[in-house]
């Protein structure tokens, strides 16, 4: 993973990305596509994902959407119920008209075919960040506008 | 009413919420326009000029487009990102007589908040609106949020707040 210093000698914070697969392929294939641009952390444990996912500094989640024990569309609910500003894209072996409709329905930003294409992930992950800075940058926006107003 | 303007002072819950059917195709318009008609004003285009002078150049808001995925040889995705380029509160959903994953994923990629399959299921329709109109209501409410929260304290004396 690449440090980045900003003007004032400061080190930039990397962006992090979890990636949250029962499988252990995907999860390091992933993680090999990822690891020179971004920290990636990787969980097989939703619930533990969760956890990472409220103490805060998660930027983008890779989610499967099939996975044994709970189904992933509801752990994707879950993130947006908790933390709405961090991004979301699915990861399935097996696309299928009516999870990409309940993809939309909750809220992820796109959703991947395995096995991965290595541009195809570094592009979704750098328009979920774009996103993201947008999402933030825009609320910021109208903060300032409404204070120039006042000022 | 400039976007500020519309985050700040728009009070959702006293007006009617405003549908635009965006649909090539005259059977699928007035089919929405009858399932809605009773608690929306609804509107329709058929094309991408009619809906953008809609949405941008009449005196109307509109809340909640429904969008078909294909208007004649026009690619509707093409024309759900000209109205979240113009206008981003507004939400979109698609419509579709065949439904597709690569239509669903640039759905998603473009920002639209749901995807329906005709014919309409007229209780579907309007909670997929209802839906729409929460998600909107809610979007305003983090925006007022976060312009209250930055507002400097000495502003909110002159305005006579405490």
């Amino acid at each position: 993973m690449k440090e980045g210093v900003n003007e004032m000698g400061g080190t930039l914070r990397s962006n992090k990305i979890l990636v949250i697969d029962d499988e252990e392929g995907p999860r390091q294939s992933l993680k090999m596509i990822l690891k020179d641009d971004y920290e990636v952390l990787t969980t097989d444990d939703p619930v533990k994902a969760l956890e990472i996912i409220v103490k805060g500094d998660i930027d983008i989640v890779a989610l499967d959407i099939k996975m044994p024990k709970v189904n992933g569309i509801e752990i994707l609910h879950n993130i947006k119920k908790t933390s709405p500003d961090v991004e979301v894209f699915l990861i399935t072996g097996f696309p299928s008209v009516s999870t990409a409709i309940e993809a939309i329905q909750y809220g992820a930003y796109d959703y991947v075919v395995k096995p991965f294409d290595r541009d195809a992930v570094l592009n979704v992950v750098r328009r979920g960040l774009n996103r993201r800075s947008q999402n933030m940058l825009e609320k910021e926006v109208l903060g300032d506008l409404r204070f120039l107003k006042w000022v | 009413m400039t976007y500020i303007s519309k985050v700040l002072d728009r009070d959702l819950s006293n007006e009617p919420i405003t549908v635009l059917v965006v649909d090539d195709e005259e059977g699928p318009r007035e089919a929405l326009r009858m399932i809605l008609k009773d608690r929306c004003s609804v509107f329709t285009a058929k094309d991408e000029s009619e809906a953008l002078f809609r949405i941008t150049e009449s005196n109307v808001d509109v809340d909640i487009v429904a969008l078909d995925v294909r208007l004649g040889e026009k690619d509707g995705i093409g024309v759900l990102q000209a109205i979240k380029r113009v206008a981003p509160d507004v939400e979109v959903f698609l419509i579709t007589g065949y439904p597709s994953i690569d239509s669903a994923i640039r759905a998603m990629r473009y920002g639209a908040y749901d995807y329906i399959i005709k014919p309409f299921d007229k209780h579907m329709v309007r909670e997929v609106v209802r839906k729409g109109v929460l998600r909107q209501s809610q979007s305003l409410f983090e925006k007022r949020e976060r312009i209250r929260n930055n507002r400097p304290k000495e502003a909110l004396y002159e305005r006579g707040g405490k």
